[in-house]
């Protein structure tokens, strides 16, 4: 969301052209797609797999159920989703970046779990399925990623069928005071020294950090739900707001 | 979130000791789609367990109604897990089914012939459970104090009046402490006469002088 002007967008604290910001972006997981899931698991002592279930156990996904997982990455939620709709149902692993559909597809091949998913490389502001098609849309750490959220945020109320269900898993705004701070320094000091350490990228992990501080709030978010006519939307704050889980149900 | 990571690790554990077990993962394919609820009435645990082709999915929340939901303590879901005649816990004596009864039956079974250490994996998981049972033998083994502290003082007290009769018992201490105040009263009593005919004596010295 730029605040600048409309030709340019947020990428990080950088100010780039908005038709530029899918590339750097790009670039950015291109960079970290093979170190992905190990980082994940140091950069948050684990807790990532917490939050993530949590969602899972939010979503009312069953037996049966048309599930489209946006910026699904490596595959995470795509998995214990795919397990959960069973043979009746159906799981959509999207994201935009080839190297994370990679490393996704060979991950979940190796747990045996291939035969109720498909791939889809798709830009989350244009999503190449048809109108009213998938029961719950989860985007998980990926939303700040996307250019222009609000399209994205229309396209995916477009897809769902209505009382679908739409979560967004983000990192998003503590009021803790205590806990800002500690947060700040280990996102500003720590977190690009481990990138560098364990990705060999310390620039994309400094871009990390500086586009969660650049991702809307939570009430900011559950606003632009709203605004792309999701109702009952609501938010709930996960390790001290650090992350917050929004959903939202198309009517 | 400190429950979810329990699951979570519980979850994974099972699965690990499942991937190397064909037969229980093909067993549990066929219960696919299937959800059971386990529900633990002194602890709290509430689970749903899911199975799929590669183990277990175990959620603390789902939002839709199970198939089958098994309700009993946790000492009867351990004797089910260790029990040899498993249909004898099942049906009547523990855990309690609702739902699809024969779901129930086919899990049982599936749990019964994986090779995996359940009560190990659940005295795991239930740390919070171990504290709480801790919590609850802690106040059981008061109240066994108090209540073996009272006997004891009760026999004590009956060995010491009724067997060697070196203390009298509280009635005769009753009647004894009566028998005192009463003789106390009369002394009192007395003591108020003498004062009376002293009196009486002085001023009758005092009219005749």
């Amino acid at each position: 969301m730029s605040k600048a002007d409309n030709n340019t967008t947020d990428f990080g604290y950088k100010e780039v052209p908005r038709e530029d910001k899918v590339k750097h972006v790009a670039d950015v997981f291109h960079s970290v797609a093979a170190k992905y899931d190990v980082m994940n698991d140091l950069m948050s002592g684990g807790i990532h797999r917490i939050w993530k279930k949590l969602t899972i156990e939010q979503s009312g996904a069953r037996a049966g159920m048309k599930i489209l997982d946006i910026a699904g990455g490596t595959g995470d939620l795509t998995l214990r989703f795919s397990r959960i709709v069973g043979k009746t149902g159906h799981v959509t692993l999207a994201d935009i970046n080839d190297s994370m559909l990679k490393v996704g597809r060979d991950k979940l091949s190796d747990k045996g779990a291939v035969a109720n998913i498909d791939f889809v490389q798709a830009n989350a502001e244009c999503l190449p399925f048809p109108d009213n098609h998938f029961d719950i849309i989860t985007i998980a750490f990926g939303l700040r990623n996307v250019t222009d959220k609000d399209a994205a945020l229309r396209s995916m109320q477009r897809v769902l069928k209505p009382g679908g269900k739409l979560m967004v898993l983000e990192f998003s705004k503590t009021n803790n005071p205590l806990l800002s701070g500690v947060y700040d320094f280990y996102s500003f000091n720590v977190l690009p020294k481990l990138g560098q350490a364990i990705a060999g990228d310390a620039e994309s992990y400094r871009y990390l950090a500086e586009s969660i501080r650049m991702h809307p709030d939570q009430e900011t978010l559950k606003g632009m739900m709203q605004a792309a006519d999701f109702v009952n939307c609501k938010f709930q704050n996960m390790t001290g707001g650090v992350v917050a889980l929004h959903t939202g149900i198309k009517p | 979130m400190l429950q979810t990571a329990l699951t979570i690790f519980l979850e994974s554990s099972v699965n690990k000791l499942l991937a190397t077990d064909n037969a229980t993962l093909s067993a549990l394919e066929k219960l696919s789609g299937k959800v059971f609820e386990f529900k633990i009435t002194d602890a709290p645990i509430h689970l749903f367990l899911l199975p799929h082709s590669s183990g277990i999915e175990l959620q603390q929340n789902y939002q839709h109604p199970a198939d089958t939901c098994l309700t009993g303590s946790i000492t009867e879901f351990r004797s089910l897990i260790t029990a040899d005649d498993k249909s004898s816990q099942l049906f009547g004596n523990g855990v309690n089914i609702s739902g699809d009864v024969q779901l129930a039956n086919k899990l049982q079974r599936i749990m019964a012939n994986a090779l995996i250490d359940w009560e190990g994996l659940i005295a795991n998981y239930s740390s919070d459970v171990i504290a709480h049972q801790l919590f609850n033998f802690g106040k059981a083994a008061f109240e066994q104090s108090s209540l073996t502290k009272e006997s004891l003082s009760l026999n004590l007290a009956e060995y010491l009046q009724e067997e060697i009769q070196t203390l009298p018992p509280r009635p005769q201490i009753d009647g004894f402490v009566e028998d005192i105040d009463s003789l106390n009263q009369q002394v009192e009593r007395i003591d108020a006469r003498i004062t009376a005919i002293e009196q009486k004596i002085l001023s009758a010295i005092k009219t005749t002088a």
